[in-house]
């Protein structure tokens, strides 16, 4: 295909539309380049540049008159009867300039406008409003210190300016860890349900908060009473399918459940914002003051994981270990076993909403990376890690996990990796899981006289 | 009166008439032993009336109500305990807490969540215990118990629920000689106080023409003999099914 780049017209535009490496990669490609004498000028790169890269340097008629023509701007009044009609443009062409669209209409060329191009992890390579934005917001803080009559601190992005609160931001992390992982625990361990899919009902208490704030604007405490509430709902609906299945096979459905909120929340952008996930859920003070907010957390999470004990000490949590331990057993004295473990994982769906909640507001958004199936196995690390045996396990485990990738994170870019062997090396070390370990240390301590 | 009736039940897996037109009944208080050698139906039988199988046809008339096709928590509900083959009980829990489970569910609170489990009927549990000589244990995990005294957690967990009927599929097996006799002769003296009908199923033939008041055999899924001990061992059918005719040990011996 013959490709042109015209020249910029509009008066301080120093953009162009190709740089001989897109040069280079669309020659390779097998389509011939004509570049607009002088074109890259303003932009520092000069005729030469792309004639070594494999364009041809041409008039102003040759590059408008390609079959592809490659704009910065949208063409301008004088510009666009000299595109030829069927050609298509492709630029910043203004999608909202109703006048220039009619223009272009009637100039019968195709128009691609990349601003307008959706803003998905596919199409991250044609963004064109991050980078440029981006820039602009730093010169527009470097323009305004200049005005302004008194000092302020260097402040580039938000990355390293909260340094002060870390302990606490840390602490609200473990404590959403630690609700997470108690309630996987409650169907895992005594329900003996293996979950894999339990980000599903975090990812719902998250967006139900989340959302509930951005579409009807509730108050920050209606969305944490609704996050559980919209979780539950969802466990009510997954759970009752997933109790019909045993072993791997609970596993895969529970997985695919998880797989289904966040495909939804991910394509269905008009209601969630797709991949941009929902901004601005800030707490309103005074808990916008992370002290404030780490003890709002401590004390769901203490409820939480308070409740969920005193269920487990409760007939219903007998029946549950009953129901695993037994179900031929547990069946043949009246219990309704898939009754039991249904409603043993809607309770857990919904407090798992609490801890999607809380996060939702101590981070001001959710997107759909934070729901992914990485969530759902990073629950079944911190139980398996604290160990299954008992409920200080879970806690323990999530407050260890959530600690170490902080730390890890911190450290270096391959985090993950550093991670996953040091998680390999204690799972190792303590096969019962951490508190398994110490519990039977203690033991053996108190078996000697 | 009977207490449980068993009316033309039939059942088949493919083209396999595991059960084929058996009736029988058992009278209150009544120890009937259900024999018959291996495949001739006597767990597809005992897993109609407890609810794990739905009959083909026929009815199973427990109380004067037919109960086919009930779930087994149902069956259990109306007053059937059971026990099985290879004992069944929570292993994560002690002794008393798998006694206490059975009590819950027989109080209909199984769903509540505030109250402390450990607290609930606690003293008819170690009543329960008592009785079948295991109340010293009832702290103690129950996976760490022996085969024997599992079997004994198991009937007081049967018995948790007052039940008229008791069904006990092999209650013997895996036991030795010893610990078997002591089991039947437990479960024989609480049932009889308790005027508790039990139906069990059994290979070993000591235990049965010692304990049971009456007999039923099962082969190839027909009943061919009903009866005490004494007619039952003379049963020239039974005697077929069991021996075989006798004629190859005949012709062997005579040449």
């Amino acid at each position: 295909m013959l490709i042109g780049v015209p020249a910029e017209s509009m008066a301080g535009e120093t953009r162009v539309a190709a740089t001989p490496e897109t040069v280079k990669k669309l020659k390779a490609q097998g389509h011939t380049l004509r570049i607009e004498s002088h074109a890259g000028v303003a932009a520092s790169v000069p005729d030469a540049a792309y004639e070594a890269a494999g364009a041809e340097i041409t008039d102003a008629a040759g590059a408008w008159g390609a079959d592809l023509v490659l704009k910065v701007r949208c063409p301008s009044e004088s510009e666009t009867p000299r595109l030829r009609a069927g050609a298509t443009v492709v630029g910043m062409l203004n999608p909202f300039d109703a006048t220039g669209l009619q223009r272009l209409a009637a100039a019968g060329v195709t128009a691609y406008a990349l601003e307008a191009a959706p803003r998905t992890t596919r199409a991250q390579s044609m963004d064109v409003l991050s980078s440029q934005a981006n820039i602009a917001g730093y010169k527009a803080v470097i323009l305004a210190a200049n005005e302004y009559g008194r000092f302020m601190p260097m402040l580039m992005t938000a990355a390293g300016t909260v340094k002060a609160a870390r302990v606490l931001i840390l602490g609200i992390d473990v404590l959403t860890a630690v609700i997470f992982a108690t309630s996987l625990h409650f169907i895992m361990g005594p329900g003996g349900m293996h979950s894999f899919g339990h980000a599903a009902y975090f990812g719902l208490g998250a967006y139900g908060a989340a959302l509930l704030v951005k579409w009807v604007a509730v108050p920050m405490g209606l969305a944490l009473v609704a996050a559980p509430l919209v979780a539950l709902a969802g466990a009510l609906l997954f759970g009752w399918f997933a109790v019909r299945l045993s072993g791997v096979y609970l596993a895969m459905l529970t997985l695919a459940f998880a797989q289904i909120v966040w495909a939804l929340v991910f394509q269905w952008e008009a209601l969630t914002g797709g991949s941009n996930g929902v901004i601005g859920v800030w707490p309103p003070p005074p808990f916008d003051r992370a002290w404030v907010y780490f003890l709002l957390s401590l004390v769901l999470a203490a409820i939480g994981v308070l409740m969920l004990r005193r269920f487990l000490f409760a007939p219903f949590g007998y029946a549950m270990r009953a129901g695993r331990d037994s179900p031929l057993r547990a069946e043949a004295i009246g219990i309704d076993v898939k009754r039991v473990h249904w409603l043993g994982f809607a309770i857990a769906g919904a407090v798992c909403g609490v801890a999607g909640g809380l996060f939702a507001f101590a981070k001001g958004s959710i997107s759909p990376e934070t729901i992914h199936v990485g969530r759902s196995i990073d629950g079944l690390v911190m139980v398996l890690l604290g160990g299954i045996q008992t409920l200080t396990g879970p806690i323990v485990g999530a407050s260890v996990f959530a600690t170490l990738q902080d730390t890890v994170m911190r450290q270096t870019e391959y985090w993950r990796a550093l991670l996953g062997i040091i998680i390999l090396l204690l799972v190792l070390a303590f096969p019962q899981g951490i508190v398994g370990a110490f519990s039977s240390i203690w033991r053996k301590a108190g078996a000697k006289p | 009166m009977s207490v449980l009736a068993i009316r033309s039940l039939s059942k088949a897996f493919g083209g396999v008439h595991a059960v084929n037109n058996v009736s029988f009944e058992i009278a209150q208080g009544e120890f009937l032993a259900m024999i018959g050698p291996n495949g001739a139906g006597k767990s597809t039988c005992f897993n109609m009336i407890n609810g794990q199988l739905t009959p083909d046809s026929g009815e199973i008339l427990f109380e004067d109500r037919n109960i086919a096709g009930l779930k087994p928590r149902a069956v259990w509900r109306l007053g059937v305990g059971r026990t099985f083959q290879v004992a069944a009980t929570f292993s994560s829990m002690t002794v008393i807490e798998n006694v206490q489970m059975a009590l819950i569910s027989h109080g209909h609170e199984t769903y509540q969540l505030w109250r402390a489990a450990a607290q609930m009927h606690r003293d008819r549990a170690l009543d329960l215990l008592q009785q079948v000589g295991m109340r010293e244990a009832a702290n103690r995990p129950s996976r760490e118990l022996a085969y024997g005294d599992i079997k004994r957690i198991e009937l007081a967990i049967a018995l948790a629920n007052e039940p008229r009927l008791l069904l006990m599929d092999e209650p013997t097996a895996g036991m030795a000689p010893r610990e078997r006799n002591d089991l039947i002769a437990l479960v024989k003296r609480l049932v009889v106080e308790r005027k508790i009908s039990v139906l069990f199923t059994e290979h070993s033939m000591d235990v049965v023409f010692a304990f049971a008041d009456r007999i039923i055999v099962l082969a190839r899924g027909r009943l061919i003999a009903d009866g005490n001990a004494a007619s039952i061992r003379d049963h020239p059918q039974v005697r077929e099914v069991y021996f075989g005719t006798g004629k190859t040990f005949a012709t062997g011996a005579s040449s």
